[in-house]
């Protein structure tokens, strides 16, 4: 199901998914109609713009509330122009399950953009590399734990960030998946932080840490 | 008419004489007139010896009212207060008087005329201590109609009394006689009550300090009310209890008295403008009007000053003030000096009677007036600086808000969206050929609409085409004009740059305007060089009744020639088109 006020996007992004073999069971350009389709739809996933008639500021982010409010079982994955740490705190309240927020350009890496949407509907999360980053280089003091993660650890702490799994995370940086649970449990002890395998769970810790 | 004329021939004699000089005279003519009616009056009682202490303060009564008014008279002039008094005190001793000389005339005239200070008494009450809330044919006929039902029951009355010397006597009837003399009490406490009520609800309207210098009348209209009680129960009882007689003679005897003080206060007040000058003198951060106000013992009063640049009245902070319409309790006076409007002072209506009083303290305040005059300006001048540059700030801020909108909803979203066509080629180039085709063709145009976008958000930004010169941008500006527009520049050479910037922009918005507003069929831009800096005029023959409240887009174009230091005057009568004319100073 998709929700974007530009035709252009809607059609051009359900073409894109289709080729990918997911099925676009809805699409809508306003926040109110989203609400109304959902209900009738139950989608596994709602890619949703922010900014949607009428008034063009967020629209998209009080419908995804809403969804997650009365659907909790309908994955959400936010699109933006824009990626703030911000909208991603206010959107990742609460759980980090079934969420996903990411520029609208990655709609472009068609590999990485699906994985992302098979994540949120799975009960996965997929963070926008962006706000990761965001996070990473805010300033903090000399004593920060975060410089005594070795630069690999440095990687896995990001892609975990962005709500990737121990396989992928061992897949894209070429190790076993016994070595990313190392690196991890290592990162974890650093930053003084309780152990979980759940990844949604994880990403939280993880974001908390990150924004404090 | 007896006695009541010849005051009242008197009263408009001294009213003509207007130099101070016939004024003294005639006041002391009024001094010895008063000081031999009250001998006369008190002579026979005293011949006799031994009278009663009640009978003789009633006949002070008249000297009390005499003396007081002539008082009064001299501290205000202007005021009919002094001469009502004196008027009551003189009809008060006519009867007394009168009734003595071996006339049958004169004795009925004295009867008939001789209860006639009441209705003067009850006229100074309601006309203290503005007055002149009734018109003055109103005044008259009220007046009148008293005096006439006054005299006309006295009158009737006695044609049923035997007394001698009473010319009007036709047939004894004490029963009638009787049933008149309480049908005339009846009225007179019915008057009394009358004006009682007029006072009470002149009080209830009435602000502070209109209510304090209102206490004389209050302290009358008891003293009428004890009166009116005596006539009744002299009438009905054919008695005169003492609670009601002593209050009633006290009262008579001084309420001439806190007449007198109440002009008095007033006058006093006159030695403040003596006080003002100090106080003008120091104002230690006090403001103008708190000073004023404190000469004038009014709380309540307020300076506007007149801005002619701003055609409004502002207060001393510059803020702009409405002028209240002048009432029954607010009076308001425009301040002029040299034949120039300087200010406008609203003030409480219990100065009604002191407005010479008002204009001597205007008068002494005169430079002060001017200063703070030029203070407010400067504050109401900083106070539009402070707005216009908020104004201006405000402009930026929704102008980035603008080009960020635009970005988002444009190009930004074609770009994405040429992404992803771009990437559903790439998976077709092979498999369908034709497919790929059409995509392609929609592509390139795409990016042709998004290229057109970001070079108008560009220009919107800054008009790059002014790097060619104003002529070159401002002909551009009017080839994409929708309606036709003729270009003149007569420049000898390039203005500066922010001249430029801000002349451009001036000919964009209003050839925007002339495209959403006007209906016009043709545009003229007309550039030169004045004495006072670069001239812009942009005229259409539209429908007119442009102003620059209505759209912003006016409004931010004044702020933005106003920042350079220029004017923008729009002039659109309804019907006639526009012209919208900046000048813009430059140097050089």
């Amino acid at each position: 199901m998709i929700a974007d006020d530009n035709l252009l996007i809607r059609d051009g992004l359900a073409s894109l998914l289709r080729d990918a073999d997911i099925d676009v069971v809805a699409q809508t350009a306003s926040a109110d109609d989203l609400l109304l389709k959902i209900s009738s739809y139950e989608p596994d996933v709602a890619i949703i713009d922010i900014r949607m008639p009428p008034t063009h500021t967020d629209e998209g982010l009080r419908a995804a509330e809403e969804i997650r409010r009365r659907y909790p079982k309908v994955g959400i994955l936010i699109l933006s122009q824009y990626v703030e740490v911000g909208i991603a705190t206010r959107l990742l309240s609460e759980s980090a399950a079934g969420i996903g927020y990411l520029l609208k350009d990655r709609v472009t890496n068609l590999e990485d953009f699906t994985a992302a949407i098979r994540r949120v509907a799975e009960g996965g999360s997929a963070l926008d590399p962006k706000v990761v980053s965001q996070l990473l280089t805010k300033g903090r003091g000399a004593a920060d734990p975060l410089n005594s993660l070795t630069p690999r650890e440095h990687e896995v702490l990001t892609l975990v960030a962005e709500g990737r799994s121990n396989k992928w995370i061992g897949e894209r940086l070429v190790i076993t998946e016994r070595a990313v649970q190392k690196h991890v449990t290592s990162i974890f002890m650093k930053l003084d932080l309780p152990q979980s395998d759940d990844d949604h769970r994880r990403i939280l810790a993880v974001l908390a840490y990150l924004r404090a | 008419m007896g006695a009541g004329y010849a005051v009242r021939l008197r009263l408009r004699v001294i009213a003509a004489s207007s130099t101070p000089a016939r004024q003294r005279l005639l006041l002391a003519a009024l001094w010895v007139a008063t000081v031999a009616a009250q001998w006369g009056a008190l002579q026979p009682m005293l011949a006799r010896g031994h009278p009663q202490p009640s009978v003789l303060l009633y006949h002070v009564v008249g000297a009390s009212f005499a003396a007081c008014g002539i008082l009064a008279w001299r501290r205000r002039p202007e005021s009919l207060v002094g001469p009502l008094m004196v008027v009551t005190g003189y009809l008060f001793y006519a009867r007394l008087l009168l009734s003595r000389l071996d006339s049958s005339f004169v004795q009925t005239s004295a009867i008939v005329f001789g209860n006639l200070w009441l209705i003067s008494f009850g006229a100074l009450l309601v006309a203290f201590p503005g007055g002149r809330r009734w018109s003055r044919s109103r005044a008259w006929s009220v007046l009148g109609l008293c005096v006439l039902v006054e005299a006309g029951f006295t009158a009737l009355w006695l044609v049923f009394v035997p007394a001698p010397g009473n010319l009007l006597f036709v047939s004894a009837n004490s029963a009638v006689a009787d049933e008149l003399n309480r049908g005339i009490s009846v009225i007179r406490f019915v008057a009394a009550i009358a004006v009682a009520v007029v006072l009470a609800r002149r009080w209830r309207a009435a602000t502070a300090p209109v209510r304090r210098a209102c206490a004389p009348a209050a302290a009358g209209a008891l003293t009428l009310l004890f009166l009116g009680g005596l006539v009744l129960e002299d009438a009905f009882h054919e008695a005169q209890s003492p609670f009601l007689v002593w209050p009633t003679l006290v009262g008579l005897l001084l309420v001439p008295v806190v007449f007198l003080v109440g002009v008095w206060r007033a006058w006093v007040a006159r030695a403040a403008i003596g006080e003002l000058l100090v106080d003008l003198g120091s104002m230690d951060g006090r403001s103008l009007q708190s000073v004023l106000a404190n000469a004038l013992r009014d709380p309540t009063l307020t300076l506007a000053y007149w801005l002619p640049d701003f055609g409004s009245y502002a207060d001393s902070d510059g803020q702009p003030v409405e002028l209240p319409t002048a009432s029954v309790t607010r009076l308001v006076d425009t301040v002029e000096q040299d034949g120039e409007r300087i200010a406008a002072i609203v003030y409480d209506a219990s100065l009604a009677d002191e407005r010479k009083l008002v204009e001597a303290v205007i008068a002494a305040a005169g430079i002060a007036l001017k200063n703070e005059r030029l203070a407010a300006e400067l504050r109401a001048r900083v106070g539009e600086l402070r707005a216009s540059r908020a104004r201006v700030v405000g402009a930026g801020d929704e102008e980035r808000r603008r080009l960020e909108r635009n970005l988002h909803d444009g190009a930004q979203q074609r770009l994405v969206a040429l992404g992803m066509q771009l990437r559903l080629l790439e998976s077709r180039i092979r498999t369908d050929p034709a497919a790929a085709e059409a995509l392609v063709a929609t592509a390139a145009s795409e990016l042709a609409v998004s290229v057109d976008e970001l070079r108008e958000l560009a220009r919107g930004i800054h008009p790059a085409v002014l790097d060619h010169g104003l002529t070159v941008a401002l002909e551009s500006l009017a080839a994409r004009s929708t309606v036709s527009t003729a270009v003149s520049v007569d420049l000898l050479e390039r203005l500066p740059e922010v001249v430029e910037v801000a002349a451009y922009f001036v000919a964009s918005e209003a050839l925007a305007n002339v495209a959403k507003y006007a209906q016009a069929t043709s545009v003229t831009i007309n550039v030169s060089r004045g004495a006072t800096g670069a001239l812009v005029e942009v005229a259409d023959d539209g429908v007119g009744g442009a102003d620059d409240a209505a759209g912003s887009g006016l409004r931010g174009l004044a702020d933005r020639v106003e920042a350079l230091g220029g004017q923008l005057r729009i002039n659109s009568p309804l019907g006639s088109g526009t012209t919208i004319s900046a000048v813009i100073p430059c140097e050089s």
